[in-house]
């Protein structure tokens, strides 16, 4: 179990460009695979994040790690998906100019920095079938009746944070926390 | 985050220079993993080298794990319970809603013209559509990205 979750979460830590939210499609996926919690259990913790301190990544890490063997298990995927980039940090810091110049590295970037974003978008329906959307979650099914897939409660709670965040320009925590007692009162 | 590390190690403790910091958090970007680990790692491997590297990622990494396993702690108790379940939701929505701000913010920098746009729709279609590995929407970026570049290099 803990080389499991080792090497899943140093496979998780080469792929994770673009910081901790890109991470999530890669460990969601990683978590059916091997069938490690439910979904919506993951999705929780990664939302309770928002107000824990540390980046996002870790925190999914210990979490995932500690679910599935305790201690062990979450120093284990922690070291797991911080090595990768410990030890291409350290190779490129000695050829940092050369790194930094050149070419081919600056197109390879162009081109993974996009699909990053596509991999953030990815995680917002992750986090959409468990509250926004009724039930589960299917691409035709959306496309034939669109607000049929919607709960409108949480929908409104979703509306709400982009309005308070946007307008109101609230930080995470306060509306993680605004969210939460709008569920408890409401939902 | 970044602005507290630059206090830090810049102005206060003098251990990286105003241009090195800069190109640190540039570079942390392109690697993979978290930008405030990674130029946690940069800065402990330029003052010390590898074990300068290993205290500094310990040092980032360590109040983000013990706040978690005390997260798990509180909720083990309160799990179950119908309003605790019910608040999750709510908080659920408002991550997606987060996420979602943090996607549109890093695709007005991070797509520069029609290919960008394409290899994020492609992305997303290939993972939530087509269920495949994300690793896989990565290196199908990265491809592009250099193929583009041999492409134009070559006219």
């Amino acid at each position: 179990m803990l080389a499991t979750l080792f090497w899943v979460f140093f496979k998780i830590g080469i792929f994770s460009f673009g910081g901790g939210y890109a991470m999530l499609p890669l460990i969601f996926k990683e978590i059916l695979v091997l069938g490690l919690m439910p979904v919506k259990e993951f999705s929780d913790i990664v939302a309770l994040s928002q107000m824990t301190p540390g980046p996002i990544a870790v925190n999914a890490a210990t979490y995932v790690g500690y679910k599935s063997a305790l201690f062990w298990g979450a120093t284990v995927a922690t070291v797991g998906v911080t090595l990768p980039s410990f030890l291409i940090i350290l190779i490129i810091d000695s050829i940092f100019t050369k790194f930094k110049e050149s070419m081919a590295v600056k197109a390879i970037l162009s081109g993974i920095r996009p699909a990053t974003v596509g991999m953030i978008a990815s995680a917002v329906i992750f986090f959409a079938k468990t509250s926004i959307f009724t039930g589960g979650f299917s691409v035709t099914e959306f496309l034939k009746e669109p607000w049929q897939a919607f709960d409108p409660a949480p929908l409104a709670i979703f509306t709400l944070t982009i309005i308070g965040a946007v307008r109101f320009k609230l930080g995470p925590i306060a509306l993680t926390i605004l969210a939460g007692i709008l569920g408890g009162l409401f939902l | 985050m970044l602005p507290l590390i630059q206090r830090e190690v810049v102005d206060k403790r003098d251990w990286v220079t105003e241009v090195e910091i800069l190109d640190i958090f540039a570079i942390s970007q392109s690697v993979p993993g978290v930008i405030a680990i990674n130029s946690a790692i940069f800065i402990g491997n330029r003052l010390l080298g590898t074990s300068g590297a290993v205290a500094a990622t310990l040092g980032v990494v360590l109040p983000a794990f013990l706040s978690i396993i005390i997260v798990i702690t509180i909720l083990t108790g309160l799990r179950g319970n119908v309003i605790v379940e019910k608040v999750f939701t709510g908080i659920r929505a408002a991550a997606a809603a987060l996420i979602l701000l943090a996607a549109l913010k890093l695709g007005k920098t991070a797509m520069q013209g029609k290919i960008g746009y394409l290899i994020a729709v492609i992305a997303f279609g290939m993972i939530v559509i087509f269920n495949i590995h994300a690793m896989w929407a990565v290196i199908f970026g990265g491809a592009t990205g250099l193929a583009v570049w041999l492409i134009n290099k070559g006219r």
